[in-house]
């Protein structure tokens, strides 16, 4: 994951740099805040991926790993079919749509909005 | 058909077949456009309905046709690429695809409004955007639609980046990554820094509209610029979103029909980077004409971002150089990418220049500039990826004849509507005009403009038919058709629900090459 | 563009700058097609043999990272040297002219002499400068954006809501130019024209006594 951390290192390095840059270029506020706030950003994945990254030992990480190396570990679980993520972009289209034209309707969708995300937790937990 | 599945070549091939229907839908406006503008002081279309047409047009082939389908692309292709058994986030992937047609929809439902759809461009910019002087409720479900597709593309970024970084098979190091999936990381990245300033800037804009904010309103202390940088900030960035990925499609064609290496692995990946965090430092290179920005810093930065491209360029060229070279149809697409993208390029260096940005901004020749890159590359970049991977993923073949025809008529056709468009720039004529007078070249350009269109029509039209036509002849294509080195074609066409079978041993970046060539390998990159 | 003449002195720099663009975008262009066009038709393929497979040559890659930058370092020189004398206004302009962009025409404004010329779409108006002479124009909006472009001028200039825009223009040729809208201001965005008459002063001071009697 060492590359990972390094192309997020090296965007919050740019944001800054350019940010400096830019705020002596033109005294523009706005366009400095934005700067930043992208290398704030990007510097805060960096540091999350350095902290996974100490616990990892990605296979994916070695150069001299072979295909069969993790058989029969477990890498993920995959659904492979679920009505919850139509329903939840349904009630985020309902959520936005209600917000602006009718606010009856972002009320029923933040429920249904709440639901859908309780049965995606429910629907990951398989022990 | 499944409407609930989570596999991300089911929700790939949506994502792409939705946004080449949107396609079809905005090329149809781009028609009526080149058919009012036909002649001089043409009068098929009311200045009202032509300013709903472009604005669609532009909005519809931005958000919910070029950077879907290459974010569809990569919803396909990537997991395949580095040998995983799905996306990191398979539920998060399926809602990314409805709330992106969910999104278009929306924009499009502005049609149905009183008083029509969103009408003051694809930029919306304040005043003209707010009311009482801009449009009604078709703007507002613009802005609707557009938060969805923001949504969408959030999700998808964050999907496809932690996809990358997590779930590479053993041996599949991020420096053996095939160069697409490099871009989409890279796309992925100037993704999650670009749209939150847009859903931000749609928000401040619903808000002056309806909710007697003045963010932007300058009798009441607020700044209308301060809208173009927000929006800007997020707006280059977005066509890098809708390169990047067609960078790496050329990057795979050019090598695997050149029988050669992908050349300067290192220097494509590290020129992707270089590409994305320029990309944000030259917003205001849109508002030279302000008169209100640092328009020396934003001339530098955007003068530094023709580097990198051009070092793919040359890459490109070093991958075909004493190849092996086989013409056909996505090599033939590849190579007219990359004369089209270079006029673009080179255009682009030229608007760069505030000097020649003061005459050209605003009028056609800009509108040709990003036509050159937007349609005469990523569109082309398009056409290759269809026809590369069609055998992969429905396991028949199209026929090259036919492929052939769509690319001659498609290269012809864009440059005889877009080379005219410089000139006409160049004497004047500005941009988002419903009509122009009978002054200079101007009848002359815009009717060979228009003929070319469509040219590019036939081609469009040869495309469908050479799609129909390969599914229903159903000449089986095999697992690697083409030669390819990448893992997708280590696998069955169409590849099985869970992927892979069996992955051959990883120890480049062209595992599949390696497998099929022992001895011959080169190594990896880095 | 051999037969193109700026209508004014900025204009004439402008020029320049496109004229070093073109020049510079030419011949890397015919390079790069070059580059591009010939290697599929000398490396097409013949047989079934597998090429060299080289994949990288770190001198050429440095190669063609450095020239291009030199390349547009150099363009960046050129382009400061060109923007400065067209952004640089004079202390004394010869006049001034304030200029408001509405839906959809223009009205000029000639405070120093009490002269106010407005237009429509129908009928647009004149803008009146004098030739060889700086005239300082301060550019505002009423409503939304707009921009003042003048095509012989190779020059626009936003017009937005809250700000001024203040720029010289030293016309160099005699002679009626067309003006347009260059920022898209809704549905008759393409009838917002206007016309520039360039007149040597003498005539020039005619043309502002006969708008001044006339009413303005």
């Amino acid at each position: 994951m060492r590359t990972a951390r390094d192309v997020f290192v090296n965007s919050a390095i740019f944001g800054v740099v350019v940010g400096v840059v830019y705020w002596f270029a033109s005294h523009h506020l706005g366009g400095t805040i934005l700067l930043t706030l992208m290398g704030a950003g990007t510097a805060f994945a960096a540091g999350m991926t350095y902290a996974a990254e100490k616990n990892a030992q990605l296979l994916a990480d070695r150069n001299d790993a072979r295909p069969g190396d993790d058989a029969g570990t477990e890498v993920a679980i995959v659904t492979a079919s679920s009505i919850w993520p139509p329903l939840a972009a349904l009630a985020a289209f309902g959520l936005i749509c209600g917000v602006m034209f009718a606010p009856i309707v972002a009320v029923a969708a933040s429920a249904l909005l709440l639901i859908v995300l309780w049965r995606l937790v429910l629907e990951s937990d398989r022990r | 058909m499944n409407p609930f599945s989570t596999d991300h070549k089911r929700i790939g091939l949506w994502y792409m077949a939705t946004s080449l229907v949107f396609f079809c839908v905005a090329g149809l406006l781009a028609l009526l456009i080149r058919a009012q503008l036909a002649r001089p002081d043409g009068t098929l279309l009311d200045a009202h309905v032509y300013d709903q047409v472009f604005t669609l047009h532009g909005t519809a082939m931005i958000f919910f046709v070029i950077a879907p389908f290459g974010l569809g692309l990569g919803n396909y292709l990537v997991p395949l690429q580095i040998g995983a058994r799905d996306m990191a986030f398979p539920r998060l992937n399926a809602f990314s695809y409805w709330m992106f047609l969910l999104g278009g929809l929306t924009v499009f439902a502005g049609v149905l409004a009183a008083g029509g759809a969103a009408a003051s461009g694809w930029t919306a910019y304040v005043p003209l955007s707010i009311l009482p002087v801009g449009p009604g409720a078709g703007q507002d479900l613009w802005i609707a639609g557009l938060l969805m597709a923001s949504v969408s593309s959030l999700a998808t970024a964050i999907n496809l980046l932690v996809t990358t970084i997590v779930y590479r098979a053993p041996g599949m190091t991020m420096w053996r990554m095939p160069i697409l999936t490099w871009e989409m990381v890279a796309t992925s990245l100037l993704i999650l820094m670009a749209f939150p300033p847009l859903m931000a800037v749609l928000a401040m804009l619903w808000i002056d509209r309806h909710l007697g904010g003045h963010f932007f309103d300058a009798a009441a202390g607020g700044n209308p610029i301060l809208y173009q940088h927000l929006f800007w900030f997020f707006g280059h960035p977005e066509v890098y979103v809708m390169i990047l990925p067609f960078f790496g499609v050329i990057t795979e064609v050019v090598a695997t029909f050149s029988r050669k290496p992908v050349f300067g692995y290192v220097g494509l990946v590290l020129s992707s980077f270089a590409i994305a965090g320029l990309s944000m430092g030259v917003w205001a290179h849109h508002m030279f004409a302000t008169g209100e920005v640092a328009n020396a810093f934003f001339a530098g930065m955007s003068f530094l971002i023709a580097v990198p491209t051009g070092i793919k360029f040359f890459n490109w060229v070093g991958t075909m150089w004493r190849g092996s070279i086989a013409l056909t149809t996505p090599m033939l697409f590849a190579i007219g990418f990359m004369l089209n993208f270079l006029l673009g390029g080179i255009t682009g260096v030229m608007v760069a220049s505030p000097p020649i940005d003061y005459h050209a901004t605003d009028s056609y020749f800009v509108v040709a500039h990003f036509h050159s890159v937007l349609a005469g590359g990523s569109l082309f970049a398009v056409f290759a990826a269809v026809f590369f991977w069609f055998p992969k993923v429905f396991g028949v073949r199209t026929r090259e004849s036919l492929g052939r025809w769509c690319f001659g008529l498609l290269f012809v056709g864009f440059n005889a509507t877009f080379l005219p468009m410089y000139v006409m720039g160049a004497e004047g004529m500005p941009r988002r005009v419903a009509t122009y007078p009978d002054i200079g070249h101007l009848a002359l350009l815009n009717a060979i403009a228009s003929t070319g269109a469509l040219v590019m029509l036939a081609g469009v039209l040869v495309f469908i038919a050479a799609i129909v036509i390969a599914l229903r002849e159903r000449v089986p294509a095999g697992d690697n058709p083409w030669g390819g080195y990448t893992l997708e074609w280590a696998t069955s066409s169409p590849p099985p629900e869970y992927n892979f079978d069996a992955l051959p041993e990883i120890r480049s970046e062209r595992p599949v090459f390696d497998a099929d060539h022992p001895g011959k390998g080169t190594g990896t990159a880095r | 563009m051999n037969a193109f003449v700026p209508g004014t002195a900025q204009g004439g720099i402008l020029l320049a700058d496109w004229q070093v663009f073109i020049i510079v975008a030419a011949i890397v262009g015919a390079i790069v097609v070059a580059l591009i066009v010939v290697p599929p038709i000398v490396w097409r393929r013949r047989d079934d043999a597998l090429p060299p497979q080289f994949k990288k040559n770190t001198p050429l890659e440095i190669a063609y990272t450095v020239v291009p930058l030199l390349i547009v370092a150099a363009l960046f020189w050129v382009t400061l040297k060109n923007d400065w004398p067209v952004e640089a206004q004079v202390s004394k302009p010869y006049a001034v002219v304030h200029v408001t962009a509405f839906r959809w025409s223009w009205r000029f404004d000639y405070p120093a002499d009490g002269v106010s010329v407005s237009g429509t779409p129908q009928s647009p108006p004149e803008l009146a400068l004098a030739l060889g002479e700086p005239t300082r124009i301060e550019l505002v909006s009423a409503d939304v954006n707009h921009a003042f472009w003048v095509p012989a001028f190779l020059f626009k200039r936003d017009a937005i809501p809250g700000f001024t825009n203040s720029f010289d223009l030293t016309p160099v040729r005699a002679g009626v130019y067309r003006g347009e809208c260059g920022e898209f201001c809704g549905i008759d965005h393409a009838g917002m024209t206007f016309q520039v008459r360039v007149l040597p002063p003498a005539a020039y001071r005619a043309w502002i006594a006969q708008h001044k009697k006339a009413g303005g």
